[in-house]
C-alpha cells in the first residue's frame, strides 16, 4: 500500500476527535481541550493551523515590548533575523507558525541574551487601514527576565480579554501576573478569560554560532517589519493622567 | 485483478479521506465558515439622525479577503441591508462536478439568493456540511444571548468577533427593566430609556448597540525549572506537593531530557551570562532530597496545628453547653394573647350608565434612543464622547421620562462630563455599577412632548 503514515494518523486523530471538537469547536466552551503549553513549540499553532483554513497570506502585527529599552530581533526559521529594531518594536507574523526572538542589550541584563519563541494561535480582525494600531503585545517584564536567567522557564499565554468580563485594570501589565501551577494548562486558563492568541516560552537556550539546527530559530514562517508609522487617523482624544474616582453623586445638568 | 486493486484503493482512500475530512468539517472547517454571521448585519443609521451627523457616524463595511475567496456577497438590497450567499460543500445540479473521489470542493452558486430564503435542500445520502456561524459569546437555545438591537461599528465583522470590540448601548442578557424606585435586567453595556406613555403605562426601551474596535489583553504566566520551584515551595507549604508530583509526573525531566537531546545548546546559569554545558540531571538529584525534607516538615506543621485547632473547638463547646445549662434552668412565664375579629358585611350594587365623550385617536408616544461615539476604533487612555439622541415619535407627551447608561467595565466616565441639552431640564446621577464602572441616569424635569427631540453628552476613558 502507498498510503503514507502521516496521512492515516490525522484521518484516526481526526476521526477519534471530532466527535467532541466539532460541537464546540477547539477552543470553545469547557471541555476536553487539546491544547497545551506543556506542548513541545510549535505544536499548538500546527494543530491549529491545520484544522482551520485561515489566508495564509494574512501577517499578524506585533508588538515586543521590554521592560525599558533595548534590541529585538526577529528569526523566522533563519540564523540571521528577518527583522531587528529597537524596543518597543514592532513586526508581522504568520499564524501557526513558531517564531524565535533575540533580546540583547538590555541595560537590566547587561551581558546576556535572551532567545524567547512565539508561537502564534490566532489572528485579530481589525477594521481595514487600523492593523498595526492594534498588534497584539508581547510584553516582557523584568521578573520574566530575571527568572529566565536563573535557569527557569516561564510560559505565558496571551489572550484576547473577553470585554463582558472584564477587569477594570489592564491584565496584561499588571504588578502581579495572573500564574497557574506549573501542572495546569495555561491555555486551559487562559480560555476561561478570553481567546488565547499566542504562546510565549522563555529559558535559558541561547545558540551557539555555526552549531545550532534551523529549526531553533522557528518553523520558518513568514515574517516581516513593520511599515513606518503613519500618523494616526485617529480623532481619539487622551485622558489626562490623573482620573476623579468614581463615587456616588448628583450633578446639575448645564442649562 | 488490477482492476479489483485499483478499485479496492480507492475505496480505501475515499474512506480514509471522507472520515477524517469530515471530521476536520465538524471541528476544523468549520471555523472557516464562522465568518458568516447567523443575522443580518445593518448598516443603517436610524432616520432620526439628522443628515451630517448620520455621514459621520455611518459605518463603513470592511471587506476581507476570505470572505471574498469563501462565498461571493451580493451588493445590498434597497432597505439598506446586506444580503449573503453561503455555498454549500455538497454537489449541487448542474454543476461539474464528475467524480466524486472524496474531494471537497466548493460549488459556486449560480445566482445569488437572499437570506429570507431557504437553502436548497441536500441530495438524498448527503450530509450539509455547511455549519452556522458560531459566535465568541456563548448565546442561548432560544438566541436570546444574541443582540437584540442594530449594532453601529467600524466593520461588519464586529458581530462576528465580538472579543475583539468594545459595545455600549443596547440591552445585552437580560431585559431591562426600569421601575421606579425598583430596577432590574440592567447589565452592563446596557443603555436604555423608561417613559411613561399618556395611558398611564410605563415601558422601558433600549438604543442601539455602539461597538468600538479596542482589544485588550492578557497573559497567563506559569513558571517551570527548579529554582522556582524551591522558591515558591519555601513560602507555601502546600505547594511542595504539587511540585513533587510535577517532578513524579515527568514534567521536569522531559525538560531536562530536551536539554540534552538538542545538540549544541548551552544552558545560562546566572545573569553574568556564564554559560555552562552541566548536566541537568545533577541539579534534579541534588534537589530532590531537599525538597522531600521541606514535604515532611509541612506535614508535621499542619498535624500539630490541627490539633491545637481540636483543642479549641471542645472548650468552645463545653462552654456553649455551659450557657444552655444556665437558660434551661431559668423559669419562664409565656404569655397567650387572643382577639376576636368581627367582619362586617358590605353590599354594594353597581349600574351600568352612558357615557358621552371625544376619543382621543393621536397615537400614544414611544421613546426611542439613538447612541452614537466620535470614534469607531480606540485604545487604552483614549476619551471617547457619547452622544444619545432621545425623541418622542408619537403624538402624546411622555413622563417620567429617564435614560439609563450602564457602562462597560472598561469605560471609566469622566466626572463632568455629563450633561442634558439646554431645552430640556434634567439632572444626571452618577452611581457605581459594582464593576468598576458607573451607572449614569438622565432624568427629565418635565413631559416629552409630542415629536420632541433632545440630546444627552457625556465623555468616558477606555481602560
Amino acid at each position: 500500500m502507498k498510503f503514507s503514515a502521516p496521512l492515516l494518523l490525522l484521518s484516526l486523530l481526526t476521526a477519534v476527535s471530532g466527535g467532541s471538537a466539532a460541537a464546540q469547536g477547539p477552543l470553545a466552551g469547557p471541555g476536553w481541550q487539546p491544547l497545551n503549553d506543556r506542548l513541545p513549540p510549535g505544536y499548538n499553532a500546527a494543530i491549529l493551523q491545520r484544522i482551520r483554513s485561515e489566508d495564509a497570506t494574512w501577517l499578524q502585527p506585533m508588538r515586543v515590548e521590554l521592560p525599558s529599552t533595548g534590541s529585538v530581533a526577529l528569526h523566522a526559521g533563519q540564523p540571521a533575523p528577518a527583522a531587528e529594531s529597537a524596543a518597543p518594536a514592532s513586526f508581522a507574523i504568520g499564524m501557526g507558525h513558531l517564531y524565535r526572538l533575540r533580546l540583547s542589550e538590555l541595560p537590566e541584563f547587561p551581558a546576556a541574551e535572551f532567545y524567547p519563541t512565539i508561537e502564534l494561535l490566532d489572528r485579530l480582525h481589525p477594521p481595514a487601514g487600523q492593523e498595526f494600531q492594534h498588534p497584539i503585545p508581547f510584553v516582557f517584564t523584568a521578573d520574566d527576565l530575571r527568572l529566565a536567567a536563573s535557569g527557569a522557564l516561564v510560559t505565558r499565554v496571551i489572550y484576547l480579554e473577553r470585554p463582558q468580563t472584564a477587569a477594570s485594570d489592564d491584565p496584561l501589565r499588571r504588578e502581579r501576573p495572573h500564574t497557574v501551577p506549573a501542572g495546569d494548562n495555561a491555555v486551559a486558563a487562559a480560555e476561561m478569560h478570553g481567546r488565547p492568541l499566542a504562546i510565549v516560552r522563555i529559558g535559558g537556550r541561547v545558540p551557539v554560532d555555526g552549531q545550532t539546527p534551523p529549526f531553533f530559530f522557528g518553523s520558518g514562517g513568514p515574517a516581516a517589519a513593520a511599515p513606518a508609522p503613519a500618523p494616526e487617523p485617529r480623532s481619539a482624544r487622551r485622558a489626562p493622567q490623573t482620573t476623579s474616582a468614581q463615587q456616588s453623586s448628583t450633578v446639575a445638568s448645564r442649562h | 485483478m488490477n482492476h479489483c486493486s485499483k478499485l479496492r484503493r480507492r475505496l480505501l482512500a475515499s474512506s480514509l479521506l471522507s472520515t477524517g475530512l469530515l471530521s476536520l468539517t465538524g471541528c476544523g472547517l468549520s471555523a472557516a465558515f464562522q465568518k458568516e454571521p447567523d443575522h443580518v448585519y445593518s448598516t443603517t443609521t436610524p432616520q432620526m439622525i439628522d443628515e451630517e451627523t448620520a455621514e459621520a457616524s455611518r459605518p463603513v463595511e470592511a471587506r476581507y479577503p476570505e470572505q471574498a475567496l469563501l462565498w461571493p456577497r451580493t451588493a445590498r438590497s434597497a432597505a439598506g441591508f446586506t444580503l449573503r450567499q453561503v455555498s454549500m460543500l455538497t454537489p449541487a445540479a448542474g454543476t461539474d462536478e464528475t467524480e466524486a473521489e472524496g474531494v471537497i470542493s466548493l460549488v459556486k452558486p449560480q445566482s445569488a439568493v437572499p437570506v429570507s430564503q431557504p437553502a436548497p435542500a441536500a441530495p438524498a445520502g448527503l450530509t450539509r456540511r455547511f455549519h452556522a456561524a458560531e459566535p465568541r459569546l456563548a448565546t442561548r437555545p432560544d438566541g436570546s444571548g444574541l443582540p437584540r438591537t442594530n449594532t453601529i461599528a467600524a466593520s461588519p465583522l464586529a458581530d462576528l468577533f465580538p472579543d475583539e470590540y468594545l459595545f455600549d448601548g443596547g440591552d445585552r442578557a437580560a431585559t431591562a427593566a426600569i421601575g421606579s424606585p425598583t430596577r432590574s435586567g440592567l447589565d452592563s453595556e446596557d443603555t436604555v430609556g423608561s417613559f411613561r406613555d399618556a395611558s398611564g403605562n410605563s415601558r422601558t426601551v433600549a438604543s442601539n448597540r455602539v461597538a468600538i474596535y479596542a482589544p485588550r489583553f492578557g497573559s497567563v504566566r506559569t513558571t517551570t525549572g527548579l529554582a522556582a520551584d524551591t522558591k515558591i515551595d519555601k513560602a507555601v507549604g502546600a505547594r511542595e506537593a504539587a511540585a513533587i508530583g510535577s517532578l513524579n509526573n515527568g514534567t521536569a525531566p522531559q525538560a531536562s531530557v530536551a536539554d540534552d537531546a538538542l545538540v549544541a545548546l548551552e544552558s545560562r546559569h546566572g545573569a553574568d551570562g556564564m554559560m555552562a554545558s552541566l548536566p541537568p540531571a545533577q541539579s534534579l538529584n541534588r534537589e530532590r532530597p531537599v525538597q522531600s525534607q521541606k514535604a515532611d516538615k509541612g506535614r508535621q506543621s499542619r498535624d500539630s496545628a490541627a490539633a491545637h485547632t481540636f483543642l479549641r473547638k471542645d472548650a468552645s463547646v463545653l462552654a456553649q453547653q455551659a450557657r444552655n445549662a444556665e437558660a434551661w434552668t431559668r423559669k419562664s412565664f409565656p404569655q397567650i394573647f387572643a382577639a376576636t375579629d368581627s367582619p362586617s358585611a358590605i353590599r354594594d350594587v353597581q349600574k351600568t350608565q352612558q357615557t358621552v365623550g371625544v376619543e382621543d385617536q393621536r397615537e400614544g408616544g414611544v421613546l426611542q434612543l439613538v447612541k452614537l461615539a466620535d470614534v469607531h476604533t480606540a485604545q487604552t487612555g483614549d476619551v471617547v464622547r457619547f452622544t444619545i439622541r432621545f425623541r418622542n415619535t408619537g403624538e402624546l407627551p411622555l413622563s417620567d421620562v429617564r435614560i439609563v447608561d450602564n457602562l462597560t467595565p472598561r469605560l471609566q466616565y469622566i466626572e463632568g462630563s455629563a450633561a442634558i441639552d439646554e431645552k430640556h431640564p434634567g439632572s444626571v446621577t452618577i452611581d457605581p455599577n459594582g464593576e468598576g464602572s458607573s451607572v449614569l441616569t438622565f432624568t427629565l424635569d418635565g413631559e416629552l412632548e409630542a415629536n420632541a427631540t433632545g440630546t444627552i453628552t457625556f465623555e468616558a476613558t477606555v481602560r
